[in-house]
Protein backbone atom coordinates (compact mmCIF):
# COMPACT_ATOMS: atom_id res chain seq x y z
CA UNK A 1 0.00 0.00 0.00
CA UNK A 2 1.22 3.51 -0.53
CA UNK A 3 2.56 4.54 2.83
CA UNK A 4 0.53 7.74 2.90
CA UNK A 5 -2.58 5.66 3.39
CA UNK A 6 -1.38 3.71 6.42
CA UNK A 7 -3.31 4.54 9.58
CA UNK A 8 -0.84 2.95 11.95
CA UNK A 9 2.58 1.39 11.73
CA UNK A 10 3.96 -0.92 14.40
CA UNK A 11 7.44 -2.36 14.53
CA UNK A 12 8.22 -5.65 16.18
CA UNK A 13 10.91 -8.28 16.20
CA UNK A 14 11.97 -11.64 17.50
CA UNK A 15 15.29 -12.11 19.21
CA UNK A 16 18.36 -13.26 17.33
CA UNK A 17 18.29 -16.48 19.35
CA UNK A 18 14.73 -17.16 18.24
CA UNK A 19 15.69 -16.52 14.65
CA UNK A 20 18.70 -18.82 14.84
CA UNK A 21 16.53 -21.51 16.41
CA UNK A 22 14.72 -21.73 13.08
CA UNK A 23 17.94 -23.03 11.57
CA UNK A 24 17.46 -26.62 12.59
CA UNK A 25 20.19 -29.09 11.64
CA UNK A 26 17.90 -30.39 8.88
CA UNK A 27 17.51 -26.90 7.43
CA UNK A 28 21.22 -26.17 7.66
CA UNK A 29 22.12 -29.46 6.05
CA UNK A 30 19.72 -28.81 3.17
CA UNK A 31 21.15 -25.31 2.63
CA UNK A 32 24.73 -26.58 2.67
CA UNK A 33 24.07 -29.50 0.36
CA UNK A 34 22.17 -27.32 -2.11
CA UNK A 35 25.04 -24.85 -2.12
CA UNK A 36 27.68 -27.51 -2.65
CA UNK A 37 25.68 -28.97 -5.54
CA UNK A 38 25.81 -25.72 -7.47
CA UNK A 39 28.12 -25.84 -10.48
CA UNK A 40 31.45 -24.25 -9.81
CA UNK A 41 31.29 -24.30 -6.03
CA UNK A 42 33.55 -27.31 -5.80
CA UNK A 43 36.62 -27.20 -7.97
CA UNK A 44 37.39 -30.14 -10.24
CA UNK A 45 38.74 -32.97 -8.10
CA UNK A 46 37.25 -31.65 -4.87
CA UNK A 47 34.80 -33.82 -2.96
CA UNK A 48 32.61 -32.83 -0.05
CA UNK A 49 30.98 -34.70 2.79
CA UNK A 50 28.26 -33.18 4.94
CA UNK A 51 27.41 -34.84 8.21
CA UNK A 52 25.02 -34.10 11.02
CA UNK A 53 26.04 -34.75 14.58
CA UNK A 54 23.38 -33.57 17.01
CA UNK A 55 22.92 -29.84 16.51
CA UNK A 56 26.16 -29.48 14.55
CA UNK A 57 26.69 -29.85 10.83
CA UNK A 58 30.20 -30.66 9.73
CA UNK A 59 31.53 -30.20 6.23
CA UNK A 60 34.69 -31.86 5.07
CA UNK A 61 36.14 -31.09 1.68
CA UNK A 62 39.01 -32.99 0.16
CA UNK A 63 40.78 -30.40 -1.91
CA UNK A 64 43.42 -32.61 -3.43
CA UNK A 65 46.99 -33.37 -2.58
CA UNK A 66 45.82 -35.15 0.53
CA UNK A 67 44.71 -31.81 1.94
CA UNK A 68 41.31 -31.28 3.44
CA UNK A 69 39.41 -28.42 4.96
CA UNK A 70 36.72 -28.74 7.55
CA UNK A 71 33.96 -26.50 8.79
CA UNK A 72 31.33 -26.73 11.45
CA UNK A 73 27.97 -25.00 11.68
CA UNK A 74 26.23 -24.65 15.00
CA UNK A 75 23.74 -22.06 16.23
CA UNK A 76 23.76 -20.52 12.77
CA UNK A 77 27.47 -19.77 12.90
CA UNK A 78 29.86 -21.19 10.31
CA UNK A 79 33.42 -21.76 11.43
CA UNK A 80 36.43 -23.25 9.75
CA UNK A 81 37.78 -25.98 11.98
CA UNK A 82 40.88 -26.69 9.97
CA UNK A 83 43.80 -25.80 12.16
CA UNK A 84 45.78 -23.78 9.72
CA UNK A 85 44.40 -20.65 8.17
CA UNK A 86 42.99 -21.61 4.83
CA UNK A 87 41.75 -19.16 2.23
CA UNK A 88 39.55 -21.78 0.59
CA UNK A 89 37.85 -22.53 3.87
CA UNK A 90 37.31 -18.84 4.48
CA UNK A 91 35.73 -18.48 1.04
CA UNK A 92 33.25 -21.19 1.92
CA UNK A 93 32.54 -19.68 5.32
CA UNK A 94 31.92 -16.31 3.67
CA UNK A 95 29.58 -17.89 1.13
CA UNK A 96 27.60 -20.01 3.58
CA UNK A 97 27.03 -17.40 6.27
CA UNK A 98 24.70 -15.16 4.23
CA UNK A 99 22.92 -18.21 2.83
CA UNK A 100 22.10 -19.35 6.34
CA UNK A 101 20.92 -15.88 7.29
CA UNK A 102 18.61 -15.84 4.29
CA UNK A 103 17.36 -19.32 5.16
CA UNK A 104 16.50 -18.13 8.67
CA UNK A 105 14.68 -15.11 7.23
CA UNK A 106 12.71 -17.35 4.86
CA UNK A 107 11.78 -19.72 7.66
CA UNK A 108 10.69 -16.77 9.80
CA UNK A 109 8.47 -15.44 7.01
CA UNK A 110 6.90 -18.88 6.63
CA UNK A 111 6.31 -19.06 10.38
CA UNK A 112 4.66 -15.63 10.45
CA UNK A 113 2.52 -16.45 7.43
CA UNK A 114 1.35 -19.73 8.96
CA UNK A 115 0.46 -17.96 12.19
CA UNK A 116 -1.51 -15.21 10.45
CA UNK A 117 -3.30 -17.70 8.21
CA UNK A 118 -5.24 -18.80 11.27
CA UNK A 119 -6.96 -15.41 11.18
CA UNK A 120 -7.94 -15.67 7.51
CA UNK A 121 -6.55 -15.75 3.99
CA UNK A 122 -3.04 -14.34 3.68
CA UNK A 123 -1.21 -13.58 0.46
CA UNK A 124 2.56 -13.40 0.37
CA UNK A 125 4.77 -11.55 -2.04
CA UNK A 126 8.51 -11.04 -2.18
CA UNK A 127 9.35 -7.36 -2.42
CA UNK A 128 12.30 -5.05 -2.29
CA UNK A 129 11.95 -2.30 0.29
CA UNK A 130 13.93 0.71 1.33
CA UNK A 131 14.37 0.52 5.10
CA UNK A 132 15.83 3.80 6.29
CA UNK A 133 17.26 4.14 2.83
CA UNK A 134 18.82 0.69 2.75
CA UNK A 135 17.47 -1.72 0.12
CA UNK A 136 16.34 -4.99 1.64
CA UNK A 137 14.62 -8.11 0.43
CA UNK A 138 11.40 -8.65 2.33
CA UNK A 139 8.15 -10.56 2.25
CA UNK A 140 4.89 -8.70 2.56
CA UNK A 141 1.93 -10.61 3.95
CA UNK A 142 -1.44 -9.08 3.17
CA UNK A 143 -4.70 -9.89 4.92
CA UNK A 144 -8.00 -8.36 5.89
CA UNK A 145 -9.64 -8.27 9.28
CA UNK B 1 -9.36 -3.04 7.00
CA UNK B 2 -6.23 -4.17 5.22
CA UNK B 3 -3.19 -5.31 7.13
CA UNK B 4 0.22 -5.64 5.59
CA UNK B 5 2.98 -7.29 7.58
CA UNK B 6 6.42 -6.67 6.18
CA UNK B 7 8.79 -9.45 7.21
CA UNK B 8 12.27 -7.96 7.09
CA UNK B 9 15.70 -9.52 7.41
CA UNK B 10 16.88 -10.31 10.91
CA UNK B 11 13.50 -11.21 12.38
CA UNK B 12 11.94 -7.77 12.13
CA UNK B 13 8.35 -6.96 11.28
CA UNK B 14 6.54 -3.78 10.35
CA UNK B 15 2.76 -3.98 10.60
CA UNK B 16 0.78 -1.51 8.52
CA UNK B 17 -2.95 -1.11 9.08
CA UNK B 18 -4.97 0.74 6.48
CA UNK B 19 -8.60 1.38 5.69
CA UNK B 20 -11.54 3.49 6.74
CA UNK B 21 -10.84 2.93 10.40
CA UNK B 22 -9.90 4.98 13.41
CA UNK B 23 -6.48 4.87 14.98
CA UNK B 24 -8.00 3.03 17.92
CA UNK B 25 -9.42 0.38 15.61
CA UNK B 26 -6.09 0.08 13.83
CA UNK B 27 -4.33 -0.31 17.16
CA UNK B 28 -6.81 -3.00 18.16
CA UNK B 29 -6.19 -4.86 14.89
CA UNK B 30 -2.47 -4.64 15.47
CA UNK B 31 -2.91 -6.14 18.91
CA UNK B 32 -4.89 -9.01 17.37
CA UNK B 33 -2.06 -9.66 14.92
CA UNK B 34 0.57 -9.59 17.63
CA UNK B 35 -1.47 -11.81 19.93
CA UNK B 36 -2.00 -14.31 17.13
CA UNK B 37 1.71 -14.44 16.40
CA UNK B 38 2.52 -14.99 20.06
CA UNK B 39 -0.18 -17.65 20.42
CA UNK B 40 1.35 -19.47 17.47
CA UNK B 41 4.76 -19.49 19.12
CA UNK B 42 6.28 -16.55 17.27
CA UNK B 43 7.77 -14.77 20.26
CA UNK B 44 7.57 -11.32 18.76
CA UNK B 45 7.95 -8.19 20.85
CA UNK B 46 7.03 -4.70 19.80
CA UNK B 47 9.74 -2.15 19.23
CA UNK B 48 8.26 1.09 20.47
CA UNK B 49 4.63 2.14 20.36
CA UNK B 50 1.98 1.82 17.71
CA UNK B 51 2.71 4.89 15.59
CA UNK B 52 0.27 7.04 13.73
CA UNK B 53 1.61 7.36 10.27
CA UNK B 54 0.85 11.05 10.10
CA UNK B 55 3.05 11.73 13.10
CA UNK B 56 6.30 13.44 12.34
CA UNK B 57 9.40 11.34 12.48
CA UNK B 58 7.78 7.98 11.80
CA UNK B 59 10.20 5.90 9.80
CA UNK B 60 9.18 2.75 8.01
CA UNK B 61 9.86 0.67 4.96
CA UNK B 62 8.86 1.75 1.48
CA UNK B 63 8.36 -0.84 -1.23
CA UNK B 64 10.71 -0.13 -4.09
CA UNK B 65 10.19 -3.24 -6.17
CA UNK B 66 7.94 -6.23 -6.50
CA UNK B 67 9.68 -9.47 -7.36
CA UNK B 68 8.44 -11.95 -9.90
CA UNK B 69 8.29 -14.98 -7.67
CA UNK B 70 6.22 -15.73 -4.66
CA UNK B 71 8.36 -16.41 -1.58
Amino acid sequence: MPCNLAVTITKAAVSQAQLVALLTPEVVQAVVEAYLRQPGVLAPGETAAVQRSGPTITITIQVGGGRRIAMAIADGVVQATTRTSDQRAQELVDALSPLLARAADARFAQQVQAALARLGPVTAQAVTVANEGIPQQAVVLTMRL
Amino acid sequence: MEIKVFVLPGGELQIFVDGPVSVAQAEAATRVVLAQLQAAGVAVATIGPVEQHKDAGVTHVHVTGLQQHEP
